[in-house]
């Protein structure tokens, strides 16, 4: 009898696991990865960002930047990046240099004021905030840390913002309790593994925004952008659009431009 | 006496209720039941501002500074530790947990407390902005008394989140709510607040909370207008029939009275909802007004027919007196009625509209039913017969004989009373502080009541204060206008506590140069002051942002001062003093006031001027309907002493004895013109039909006073009665406006009793004298 249970057991747990041969945990997390991993040896790129922020009744107003990015190859840091601000005229040259980290370490972050011609070491234990008053987060910009978050693949449906795309939908739920978000579905495309569409779901749990990136181009042959990301906030009716012009990838910058010290030199 | 038709159509009348009376009985019912079917479409709405009209100017100004700014849906719990130290690191991490919980709450836009109080100092060359208490699970002693000591030294925080002995603070939960459809969003944000303050009381049995905000006031509007009606409608219905019962002395009758009420009541709410209109605070009231004024035109049928059971068993001849001897009479009354809350309409402000509109359909209702449906069902029903004589009508005689006698010495003691009552209107002041438009019975109005005498203020002065070009919120010059405006703000002893943008850039410039305490100003250039906004922007926590300080385009600051413990013309006179600090300082960023408070402050005072035009028209047609009927000119002129007089007395004596007084104030004369002139009408009526008889003034007061003394009397006191049961709601407008009712009408007849007999008495003897002379 003993025998019999044990066998059937074992029958049964071989059935499952070839069956389920990944769970969707495992599946979601799988997909994320190779996402991430799709964008491994780009070095660095330089871009120029213009975001439009809308409120509810139509009124504009603009912030211009010109953002650098370095790829960081050591797998317990973040990448490195640089923000220097051209609009509005009263900020121009004000930057931002952040090397990201691993969660729970929080980002370094320097900023420099033209106006003080000093740089400032700042505090980035708010992630959440919101990035220059528009719609978009730090953690909304920042590239996602497989590690931070438990994922859930849930299907396979049609891209809701380019029906003619399969997705993966994958819910994304942050370890960190201090997220500004419960949960987020990441709708990634089955062909190129290229994020489509992010819904935000906020703390109560009430969807609150939604992702867009449009028109992705190919760099290098190898590495996709999207030109566009339209972010709409569903509670206030505000929006913020980025469109990114001039990519330019593996622009011999070095590690050393990313130092603070080096920071207002960057930023003219 | 009346016109030829008007003497023809009543017996008409009268023939054809017998003839056809299940037809009216049927129809009656038909009638009434088809209005009541749209009763069921009613709610209740749950917002202060159904009190101003969308053209409201002051609405106008709040709503483009609302949009300029944001709404302030907020709901702010008010935590009172018991052992009276909010830095203790337990109550400390209470306040987290709230802050934190709260963020779960549904329509959230943004949680203020003390512990995500974006503190922002200088450490080295870093700067730090980040929540004052970072890690609310790990709190220890050190961490309270930096917190303590920063606090106390943010003057943006003193008496805004803690008061001033450290006894007290507060988290204050900003809502964006849809605004859909505010009947159901902030009662179902009201439930998961309960939820929340109960889970919380719970856990944290050391800490006291209350709640006070926009939120919890508003919803107060829909939960007291549903007390009110629990309330005030079993109390009216009761009182009437007691008081129906003791006059007739008929169980019969008071069943009578009793579906003709309902009938009335119901008809005029039904209207409402056919209308599509909520109902509110204010209208709630209606169907109860319109129960005793219908109770006065179903007695006088009832007490007809009392009488005339005396003398005949023809049921169909007491239905027949009852429509021709009292048809006109209750015409003339309820039509005056009806004009009365008719001319409401003037008022400015909806609610008022719509309680003249609903009272207008009650009381025409009422005429309806009483001559129709009520003769109808008596001539039907088994009426029994009664032999027994009324009372009262002897005490009338005894009465009569007195006001003849004295007639003089009343004559001068009535005027001498006229005169000192009246003085006392100077007395009265227009009092509308809408936090404390709900009767301290409310758990509300106690936790305003607690956050004012121990916190701060509720009432607030709005500024939003205009560079007058983009982004010129960082022109120092500018700044620095707007800093000393705050500090004249802050000197002024009933402001509790102001906010602006001011504090922050100047924090930020100390932080920037090291905390340099001298640097604690307005940044010398508007770079410095635009890139420290633009850093500040940066580092602002979750969902925190300025948006409620600063407009889009960063061309205005928004100022907001928290008055305490202030009368309506103290916020006023606050005012005044800002404008004129303006006028002397910085002419070029001259602005209005605005806000909530603002716009309540002045609502009474925009809607008296209205509602004079209004009390002005009602009374020409009132008048033209007294000369219609009396049709002598002599006589409906002197009808005006008794139809005005008893609202100014009744104002009068509110001043000596109460002195504020609501926005009910504009619309009580011509809501009471229409009442108390039936009074003069039948006993003007009375006595020019004597006089012409050729009895002498005297004998015809005489007269008069058997006559319709008694109606008269008992119609008052029944009116009396039902405003006295209105008088009881928890709504200070309704307040107001059931006992300056009641007052008046009680005036009324004091003046119909005690002073128009020795006028007519005195008027026509100079005439007859100079006649004879």
């Amino acid at each position: 009898m003993k025998k019999i249970i044990i066998t059937l057991t074992s029958i049964l747990t071989l059935l499952c696991s070839q069956v389920f041969a990944q769970s969707a945990e495992e599946k979601g997390l799988d997909i994320i990865e190779k996402s991430i991993a799709l964008d491994n040896g780009f070095v660095d790129s330089t871009v120029v960002g213009k975001m439009i922020l809308k409120d509810k009744s139509g009124n504009e107003s603009i912030r211009s930047f010109k953002n650098f990015i370095f790829e960081e190859l050591d797998e317990t840091l973040g990448d490195k990046s640089i923000i220097v601000f051209t609009e509005p005229r009263d900020v121009k040259g004000t930057s931002l240099l952040t090397h990201a980290n691993i969660e729970p370490k929080d980002d370094d972050q320097w900023l420099y004021l033209p106006a003080l011609k000093r740089v400032k070491r700042i505090s980035s234990s708010n992630r959440t905030g919101k990035f220059v008053s528009s719609e978009f987060s730090y953690e909304d910009l920042s590239t996602d840390e497989p590690e931070d978050y438990n994922f859930l693949w849930l299907e396979e449906i049609n891209c809701p913002a380019d029906q003619s795309l399969q997705c993966h939908v994958i819910e994304a739920t942050p370890k960190n309790k201090k997220s500004g978000y419960s949960k987020r579905v990441i709708y990634i495309d089955v062909f190129e593994l290229r994020y489509q569409t992010v819904k935000f779901h906020n703390r109560r749990g009430d969807l609150e925004k939604e992702l867009n990136f449009k028109s992705y181009q190919k760099y290098l042959d190898k590495f996709w952008r999207a030109d566009i990301l339209e972010m709409k906030n569903l509670q206030t009716g505000k929006s913020t659009n980025i469109t990114w012009e001039n990519y330019e990838f593996q622009t011999n910058l070095s590690i050393n431009d990313f130092n603070p010290e080096k920071l207002a030199k960057m930023a003219r | 006496m009346y016109s030829f038709k008007m003497s023809n159509f009543f017996p008409k009348l009268a023939e054809l209720v017998i003839k056809r009376r299940i037809f009216f009985i049927l129809i009656g019912f038909v009638i009434a039941f088809t209005l009541m079917a749209g009763a069921p479409n009613i709610k209740f709405d749950t917002d202060a501002r159904v009190f101003f009209d969308e053209n409201n100017p002051d609405r106008i100004a709040l709503e483009n500074f609302e949009g300029e700014y944001s709404k302030d849906d907020n709901l702010a719990f008010v935590i009172s530790p018991k052992n009276g130290d909010i830095f203790t690191p337990k109550n400390l991490n209470a306040i987290g947990i709230l802050t934190e919980k709260a963020w779960l709450l549904p329509y959230v836009r943004t949680v203020y407390s003390l512990t995500n109080y974006q503190n922002s100092y200088a450490d080295g060359d870093s700067l730090i902005v980040e929540d004052l208490i970072t890690d609310i699970e790990n709190i220890s002693e050190e961490d309270a008394n930096y917190a303590e000591e920063v606090a106390n030294s943010r003057i943006e925080l003193k008496n805004a989140f803690i008061n001033s002995d450290n006894s007290i603070s507060q988290v204050n939960i900003l809502f964006r709510l849809p605004g859909k459809d505010a009947i159901v969003e902030i009662p179902y944000v009201m439930n998961e607040v309960e939820i929340l303050k109960k889970e919380f009381e719970g856990q944290f049995p050391g800490i006291e909370l209350r709640m006070v905000g926009f939120v919890p006031l508003n919803n107060q509007y829909s939960v007291s207008g549903q007390d009110d009606t629990a309330k005030l409608t079993p109390m009216m219905i009761l009182v009437t029939l007691i008081a129906v019962a003791i006059i007739l002395r008929t169980i019969f009758g008071v069943g009578l009275i009793f579906i003709i009420i309902i009938l009335c009541a119901g008809s005029s709410v039904g209207a409402l909802g056919w209308s599509g209109t909520n109902i509110n605070n204010a209208t709630v009231v209606a169907p109860l007004m319109v129960m005793t004024l219908a109770v006065a035109s179903a007695v006088h049928i009832l007490s007809s027919i009392r009488q005339t059971m005396t003398i005949t068993p023809d049921r169909n001849e007491w239905v027949r007196r009852a429509i021709v001897d009292h048809g006109p009479a209750i015409t003339v009354a309820c039509l005056t009625t009806a004009i009365g809350f008719l001319s409401l309409n003037f008022s400015i402000s909806p609610p008022f509209r719509q309680l003249g509109n609903i009272v207008f359909v009650g009381v025409i209702a009422a005429l309806f039913y009483t001559l129709t449906m009520l003769p109808a069902l008596i001539s039907l029903l088994p009426l029994k017969k009664q032999n027994q004589k009324a009372t009262m009508d002897k005490s009338m005689s005894y009465l009569a004989e007195f006001v003849i006698r004295r007639k003089n010495s009343l004559l001068a003691f009535t005027a001498a009373l006229i005169a000192i009552l009246v003085f006392g209107i100077s007395k009265i002041s227009l009092e509308d502080d809408f936090l404390r438009y709900f009767g301290p019975e409310y758990e509300l109005r106690q936790s305003i009541d607690y956050y004012e005498d121990n916190f701060a203020g509720l009432n607030a002065l709005e500024y939003s204060v205009n560079s007058g070009k983009e982004n010129g919120v960082n022109d120092p010059e500018y700044l620095m206008k707007v800093e000393s405006l705050v500090n004249f703000l802050r000197s002024q002893p009933n402001i509790s506590s102001v906010r602006s943008y001011t504090d922050v850039v100047k924090r930020l410039n100390q932080n920037l140069n090291e905390d340099d305490e001298s640097f604690y100003k307005v940044p010398n250039s508007e770079l410095e002051a635009a890139q420290y906004l633009f850093l500040y922007e940066l580092s602002l926590g979750y969902g925190l942002d300025l948006t409620d300080q600063i407009n889009v385009d960063k061309s205005a600051l928004r100022v907001t001062a928290n008055v305490s413990k202030t009368t309506t013309k103290g916020f006023l006179e606050l005012d005044k003093k800002v404008q004129s600090w303006f006028d002397e300082n910085a002419p070029e960023l001259s602005t209005k006031s605005t806000g909530t408070s603002q716009v309540f402050s002045k609502i009474s005072s925009r809607d008296v001027p209205a509602m004079l035009k209004g009390t002005g028209l009602a009374l020409i047609g009132i008048s033209f309907i007294i000369l219609l009927v009396i049709r002598n000119i002599k006589y409906g002129l002197m009808s005006l002493i008794p139809n005005l007089l008893p609202a100014a007395m009744a104002f009068g004596l509110w001043g000596y004895f109460t002195g504020s007084v609501t926005l009910a104030v504009s619309i009580v004369v011509a809501m009471t013109l229409g009442i108390v002139v039936d009074d003069s009408v039948h006993f003007m009526l009375k006595y020019a039909k004597a006089r012409k008889e050729g009895k002498s003034p005297e004998d015809s007061v005489r007269q008069a006073f058997e006559k319709v003394g008694m109606a008269l009397t008992t119609t008052t006191i029944g009116l009396f009665l039902g405003f006295c049961v209105l008088a009881q709601s928890g709504f200070a407008v309704n307040k107001d406006m059931a006992q300056l009712t009641a007052i008046t009408v009680v005036f009324a007849l004091v003046v119909d009793y005690l002073l128009l007999p020795p006028v007519l008495i005195w008027i026509d003897n100079l005439k007859l004298k100079r006649k004879t002379s």
